[in-house]
């Protein structure tokens, strides 16, 4: 069983001389359902475009994506966090629900317990500008959380965040992961952070983006980032994404 | 008071704030004295004048936000903004005798060439909001799933309100001038524009009736579209 599959997905588009470019080229692949899956490479591989074609974002492409109907329920964490910045903390969270129609009180309930769970609750009546990037990337996540989600898509959430703010958001996110166990799609061009958190990487090469080979990470959790097992796989991705 | 706009800073300024109410009223009756009109009759006239400008831009901010969500964007919006920026310099006074001649002198085509005075302002100032939307903002939204009402309720309005503010003190400052031109022209009766031909022939009525309206334009701004033109770039601007 899927919660993702892909079948030859290609996509172009003209850069801005007009000249035609490839993005992706017959990416096929499958992801598991509750798999932490990162796709990782360098810039010009297409992660972005393929989480975002994946996502139901972008539409036009060619070949085929097919989401399980069980698992239909996505959400999206993006790099710039996108939260509304005339809502609050609140309003930002509650924004799903209130598109599939939750009744105020539970909508109240369900809000308050994702931002508690981010140690948000005393920010809900907050702008997004009143906090740190920190903060906000972690409405962000609560956001993409709070209508239970079966796949979470994520656009390098970290690489707007300070090392220390993203370590906290990464030990966070694994432990909501563990909890609840959806399937996580996250694109990075951070090797630590794929080896930390997934358990398969898919290494992208750029122009056309392709995949090159998808990795199996076997690493035990929690895991340790300083042992020469973790250092060894992090040599093997970047032999493999480097030029 | 807009929830969360600090407008008062000081006693001075609430000092000045509350001249800004009391002035124009007191030169209202300083004026009616000096060109020996009634003070109901004045009032009159100027409350006329300010509920005609009202319906205007209501109709005006109505129709420039429809307008300007429907075409801001897409193959719509390519071909529908080269046609209203033509519409926008069409010469309305040209029109204004044809229009008395069919429809007569009443206040609905006072109302009627005012709008048109209004809503290109308040139009263009919304679409260029609207074209500033973060392409991720749009993204979030279209992940949560909003839709309908609340689309409209949470995202577009919200993101609409500095064009509409903008454009309102820049429509509104056109308003005031076609007003007046407009009730001359038309023949209409009551309304500033009366008052004003009535007394064309005394420079020293006029020259301080059109200061009388300045003031009423200044403290208008001051109090109420300048604060909220504050409050809607804190609000919306990330």
């Amino acid at each position: 069983m899927f919660a993702i599959k892909l079948e030859n997905i290609s996509k172009d588009f003209d850069d801005p001389n007009g000249k035609r470019v490839l993005a992706l080229k017959d990416v096929s692949m499958e992801i598991s359902p509750g798999e932490f899956f990162v796709i990782a490479g360098p810039s010009g591989s297409g992660k972005s475009t393929l989480l975002r074609i994946m996502s139901g974002l972008e539409k036009k492409y060619t070949g085929e994506v097919m989401v399980h109907q069980d698992h239909s329920r996505i959400s999206f964490v993006f790099q710039q966090f996108a939260l509304l910045p005339w809502l609050t903390v609140f309003k930002n969270v509650e924004l799903g629900l209130v598109a599939q129609g939750i009744p105020k009180a539970k909508r109240k309930e369900k809000v308050m317990k994702e931002l508690s769970e981010f140690g948000l609750a005393d920010f809900a009546d907050s702008y997004p500008r009143e906090l740190s990037g920190g903060m906000r990337q972690r409405v962000g996540v609560a956001r993409a959380l709070v209508n239970d989600p079966k796949i979470v898509f994520m656009d390098e959430p970290f690489s707007e965040l300070d090392s220390f703010t993203a370590q906290g958001l990464r030990k966070d996110l694994l432990e909501l992961w563990r909890a609840r166990h959806p399937t996580i799609v996250m694109v990075t061009h951070v090797v630590e952070d794929a080896v930390e958190l997934a358990d398969r990487i898919a290494v992208f090469t750029p122009q056309p983006g392709t995949i090159k080979k998808i990795v199996q990470n076997n690493l035990p959790r929690p895991r340790d980032t300083r042992s020469s097992d973790f250092y060894r796989l992090e040599d093997e991705l970047y032999e493999l994404i480097k030029p | 008071m807009v929830k969360g706009l600090k407008i008062y800073q000081s006693k001075w300024h609430i000092l000045f704030v509350s001249l800004l109410v009391v002035i124009p009223f007191l030169f209202l009756l300083f004026f009616a004295e000096i060109s020996q009109t009634a003070t109901s009759s004045l009032l009159y006239d100027v409350f006329i004048s300010f509920v005609r400008l009202c319906i205007a831009y209501g109709i005006s901010a109505t129709l420039g936000w429809v307008l300007a969500v429907a075409f801001y964007k897409g193959t719509r919006g390519s071909v529908a903004l080269p046609v209203f920026d033509v519409l926008q310099s069409f010469p309305t006074y040209a029109a204004l005798p044809l229009a008395v001649l069919y429809f007569g002198r009443s206040s609905v085509i006072v109302v009627f060439f005012l709008v048109l005075a209004i809503v290109w302002p308040i139009f263009f100032s919304i679409t260029s909001s609207l074209k500033l939307i973060r392409k991720d903002w749009n993204e979030a939204v279209e992940i949560s799933g909003l839709s309908g009402l609340a689309y409209v309720r949470l995202f577009l309005m919200p993101i609409s309100i500095p064009g509409l503010i903008t454009g309102s003190i820049i429509g509104l400052g056109d308003g005031w001038e076609a007003l007046v031109a407009t009730e001359i022209i038309v023949g209409v009766k009551g309304g500033l524009g009366g008052f004003f031909q009535y007394f064309s022939s005394d420079p020293r009525v006029t020259a301080l009736g059109i200061f009388g309206l300045l003031l009423i334009i200044f403290s208008i701004n001051k109090l109420v579209w300048l604060p909220l033109l504050e409050w809607s770039h804190r609000k919306v601007m990330d």
